[in-house]
């Protein structure tokens, strides 16, 4: 047992950070239910990103805890109750520098992808 | 499953539903995409179920961030101990007695101590205050101090001392009040008119006195009088109009018909810079008698005062002891000191300063150490009480070893399995902390009843609950936990999964497990006999005070003490008043005797006579000391005191007729040595002369202040010639019952003296009980405890050896198959139980040794280290440890060879 949820925990280590900048993406363009925060960074990835169940509660649970979002009981558009997650300007503000994080690495991590050769390296 | 229908619930369930209610809608929110997307509802389902994986565990660690994890698993822990405690209502019910004894009589005797010994006044600032003591004598003199000084050594520093902030003196003596149904003694605290500034305390009506208020003559509508918040409660209902209210009363020893009229009433919480005092009024200084209050010669007063800011009590001391000096001299006071037996004066006399933090008691001169011993006791049984628990802890724990194997097996942390087994030592420590705190309420009141002064209230202390108190009683519980909780299971949760799995119970068979609490066996063993010594020393004791033939008869007699202020002039009392009272005292029925005296038997007060004699050989005899009572006729026979010679007095032996006196036996073989002392003459001390008195009877030996007293040297005069002292009389009535005597005494003097305050009877049982509290105290407390931790001691040894029994029964089986016969096997049992009490005995002799020490002058007819006392102490443990070993030894012997193999 304890064995098991360490291999969900690590998961959610990988994910981290991502995941819940992601997830408050997500709900920038409004509420949304867990299922359908997966769904939606399924086909705005492409289907390349899978977010695991197993992430995702406690991903939203935590984000919750921290006050990034709030959470609510409402009917879908097919008349089914889901809990509905939504983004607190707190959670704004988390995103942007969420986000402004992700960028400076992203363009880090490109810039030595896009210059192989080290100055002063061996050719 | 609609929410709205449930039944309201505990948020922490609703949250838990509502999480499963979430992680539901998922599935049917995924299902319900897959079957829009036309896909089979069955597979759809299936294929959303495998997506989303293990529903539970995704539930588990999305409680996880809600940060209650550990309330949950404790939640869990508890309910697993309790099924535990559920299933050996045998061991529950044993530690759950053993704990609320052991803590509740820690809490009690510690809540004693802490009122009596270690509470703070409260007042403000209470670490500023000091006690002015005096000390009679040369300066640096060892002898401690008297506590009680004069007021006019209050006076001599109030108006010049420069190194207190304020000063109180302060008298506990009662007022006579006149009401409705006769007079009654108010014990009533006299404070100088500074004393409630100075301690800084609030009235909870109206005001308190100041240094204006007390005034001689007080003010024109009487003295002010602040009442006891209890009183006020009790007595007048808690009336918020009772200031103004006047009351009539006299103000007792040498004092006068006067009036007081209520101010105030005295905030709660605030009872008397005495410790244990309870004061029904506080009343100004000035209300008593002028020479009393102002002289140098009655010492009845308690003298306190705050410090200011930096000075010290040396300083302090060394400015107030000149002042004081002045003032002796001025006056040209001498002060009475006893050195080699015989009465000195001296003008030389010294103050000395001491920290007052905790008040004043006279408690503490006769407690402090038997406190100190039972506080220690009961520490000690609780140790025991732990060490017992530990070991049945560790034994089962042990039993249980293949689950706590299959648990860690399946994953649990070593820290959770030990959590659980602690949960269960904790749930028991804290229902024995409750029950011990409710036993502690109620055993003090029956402790504090064995340290009551016979005809008075119960001292106020430690009755309520209190915040010090309650901290200790924690700090007993997470002791009890550590001790009898996490060290065994800290032990047992070193499993080994593998081989523990495996072998399961035959585990517990093998031989290399540990043995629990064959460490702790000795040290209990140790406690108890130190505990049963001191048991078995104090009842010797008693019974051998008991067993004092004390001269007078112990029981059917009745004391009371009346105050005859307002009838007496110069301390002299009527004997006609006197005579009527004891006349209609005699005519009630079941009336045996009555008479009454200046001081009785069995009171630690004497008054002393100087007396002189000339031998047949012409030698002077003198006694400078000899303990004086006045007593009417009918004396000896209401005490059972037998006449030896001569007579009792007369009502004819009274002012004006020929002096005379009645002897003890020793007063009369040392005075006069050889001969018949009836009709010789003894000069008593008169002033500066001494006066011929006739001895006229030759009575009895008695002890005087108590059991440990030896016989003495007593002379008796006639109350009725005057010879008295005090306005106060001690009415003694022989009678059938104490009711009839009681009847007796309040009916004479209601019909006749309705003035004269009558004090609660005292029976003469009372004051033999009393005589021996102390030692009562401690022979009752030492058994209890004594036989209560030889009990869990002799239990735990018990389970200790049955337990080897169990474990080495395919030892014994080889063995008895090899040719031991059953009686060897016994041996070896008994050898492993003597190698366990040895030690014990030996550290029991080194605890007897240094606790014996400390009861050093508590002990009577016995020596600390009495080796009967002693052998029979041993002899007890012996028989417990025998008794503990006799059914392992049987079962032992019994293990049938064939049996014990097979299992093997």
């Amino acid at each position: 047992m304890a064995k098991q949820s360490e291999r969900y925990q690590n998961r959610i280590e990988l994910l981290q950070g991502t995941l819940d900048m992601l997830i408050l993406q997500s709900l920038q363009w409004g509420a949304q239910h867990g299922y359908g925060i997966a769904q939606t960074i399924r086909l705005k990835s492409s289907e390349l990103l899978q977010v695991e169940t197993g992430s995702l509660y406690p991903a939203l649970h935590r984000l919750e805890r921290q006050g990034w979002v709030t959470s609510e009981w409402k009917l879908t558009e097919s008349r089914q109750r889901a809990k509905y997650y939504q983004i607190t300007p707190l959670g704004r503000e988390q995103l942007a520098s969420d986000r402004a994080r992700w960028e400076s690495m992203v363009r880090a991590i490109a810039s030595i992808l896009e210059n192989p050769q080290p100055e002063g390296g061996p050719a | 499953m609609s929410s709205e229908k449930r039944m309201p619930r505990w948020a922490w369930q609703r949250r838990k539903e509502d999480l499963s209610d979430e992680l539901e809608a998922h599935l049917r929110l995924a299902v319900a995409d897959r079957v829009a997307r036309g896909e089979n509802p069955e597979a759809a389902r299936v294929a959303a179920l495998k997506e989303m994986g293990n529903v539970p565990l995704i539930a588990d660690v999305t409680r996880r961030q809600w940060g209650w994890e550990w309330a949950e698993h404790l939640w869990q822990d508890l309910r697993y101990a309790l099924r535990q405690l559920r299933k050996s209502p045998g061991y529950t019910v044993t530690a759950l007695l053993t704990l609320t004894l052991a803590i509740g009589a820690n809490t009690a005797i510690f809540g004693l101590m802490y009122s009596l010994l270690l509470r703070s006044l409260p007042v403000y600032r209470p670490d500023q205050l000091v006690q002015i003591k005096l000390r009679i004598g040369p300066a640096q003199s060892t002898h401690e101090p008297n506590a009680m000084v004069s007021g006019g050594i209050y006076d001599a520093l109030v108006a010049n001392q420069r190194v207190f902030s304020g000063m109180c003196s302060w008298a506990a003596w009662p007022l006579d009040l006149h009401d409705s149904d006769g007079t009654r003694r108010i014990p009533t605290a006299r404070a100088t008119g500074g004393c409630f500034e100075m301690l800084g305390v609030h009235p909870a009506l109206g005001r308190l006195f100041s240094a204006v208020d007390d005034q001689p003559g007080g003010a024109p509508e009487g003295y002010p009088l602040v009442l006891g918040y209890d009183y006020w409660r009790t007595r007048f209902g808690a009336d918020p109009h009772v200031l103004g209210r006047v009351l009539n009363f006299h103000s007792g020893f040498g004092g006068k018909e006067t009036t007081g009229v209520i101010i105030g009433v005295m905030e709660p919480g605030f009872e008397s810079i005495n410790v244990g005092d309870r004061p029904w009024i506080y009343a100004p200084s000035e209300i008593g008698d002028k020479d009393d209050r102002h002289g140098l010669q009655s010492s009845d007063q308690t003298l306190l005062a705050r410090l200011k800011d930096g000075v010290a009590p040396v300083t302090a001391q060394a400015q107030i002891d000149p002042l004081f000096g002045a003032k002796v001299k001025a006056e040209k006071y001498q002060y009475w000191t006893v050195s080699n037996g015989s009465f000195q004066r001296t003008s030389e006399a010294h103050l000395v300063v001491v920290p007052a933090r905790t008040g004043f008691s006279f408690l503490r001169e006769y407690y402090t150490k038997p406190l100190y011993l039972i506080g220690g006791m009961v520490g000690l049984s609780l140790l025991v009480a732990c060490a017992y628990l530990a070991t049945l802890a560790a034994t089962r724990a042990l039993a249980r070893r293949r689950e706590l194997a299959l648990r860690i097996a399946l994953g649990a942390s070593r820290i959770r399995v030990i959590r659980q087994l602690c949960c269960e030592s904790l749930l028991l420590a804290l229902t024995g902390s409750l029950l011990g705190v409710f036993f502690a309420w109620i055993s003090e009141r029956a402790l504090l009843r064995f340290i009551t002064e016979p005809g008075s209230d119960p001292p106020a202390l430690g009755t309520a609950p209190d915040g010090a108190v309650m901290l200790f009683t924690v700090g007993l519980l997470v002791v009890t936990v550590l001790l009898a909780g996490v060290g065994p299971a800290w032990r047992a949760s070193r499993v080994d999964p593998v081989s523990d799995i495996k072998e399961g119970e035959s585990s517990v068979l093998s031989r290399r497990g540990s043995r629990p609490g064959a460490l702790l066996i000795p040290i209990q063993i140790g406690f108890s006999l130190t505990i049963v010594v001191i048991a078995a020393l104090m009842a010797s004791t008693v019974a051998r005070l008991l067993a004092v033939d004390p001269g007078f008869r112990t029981s059917g007699v009745t004391f009371f003490h009346a105050d005859f202020s307002p009838r007496s002039t110069d301390y002299k009392i009527p004997a006609p008043l006197i005579l009527a009272l004891l006349d209609r005292i005699r005519q009630f029925p079941g009336v045996e005797s009555a008479s009454i005296s200046q001081a009785h038997h069995l009171q630690p007060a004497f008054y002393l006579q100087e007396a002189m004699s000339k031998t047949l050989s012409g030698e002077t005899r003198k006694d400078d000391m000899l303990p004086s009572l006045s007593v009417t006729p009918q004396y000896f026979a209401t005490l059972g005191i037998p006449i030896i010679n001569g007579r009792d007095f007369t009502v004819g032996d009274k002012a004006g007729a020929p002096k005379v006196c009645i002897l003890s036996r020793s007063a009369a073989e040392y005075f006069f040595p050889g001969q018949n002392a009836l009709g010789a003459t003894l000069q008593l001390q008169d002033g500066d002369k001494y006066k011929p008195t006739w001895v006229i009877g030759v009575v009895g030996d008695t002890l005087y202040s108590g059991f440990r007293d030896h016989a003495r040297r007593i002379l008796y005069q006639s109350y009725l010639s005057g010879d008295t002292w005090n306005s106060g009389g001690d009415v003694s009535v022989r009678a059938t019952t104490t009711t009839a005597a009681v009847d007796a005494v309040r009916g004479a003097f209601h019909d006749l003296a309705p003035d004269v305050a009558l004090d609660r009877p005292e029976t003469m049982a009372d004051l033999v009980s009393h005589s021996i509290g102390r030692e009562r105290l401690l022979a009752v407390l030492s058994s209890f405890f004594g036989v209560l931790t030889l009990g869990l001691t002799a239990i735990g040894l018990y389970g200790l050896l049955s337990y080897a029994v169990v474990r080495r029964r395919p030892e014994i089986g080889v063995r008895m198959a090899l040719g031991a016969s059953p009686a060897s096997v016994v041996r070896m049992i008994l050898r492993d139980a003597v190698l366990l009490v040895l030690p014990g005995i030996l550290l029991g002799a080194a605890g007897a040794w240094a606790s014996t020490r400390l009861l050093g002058n508590l002990l009577f007819g016995v020596k600390p280290l009495d080796p009967a006392i002693c052998a029979a102490s041993v002899l007890l443990l012996a028989v417990a440890v025998a008794l503990a070993c006799v059914l392992p030894a049987r079962r032992a012997a019994s293990v049938q060879p064939m049996d014990a193999l097979r299992r093997e």
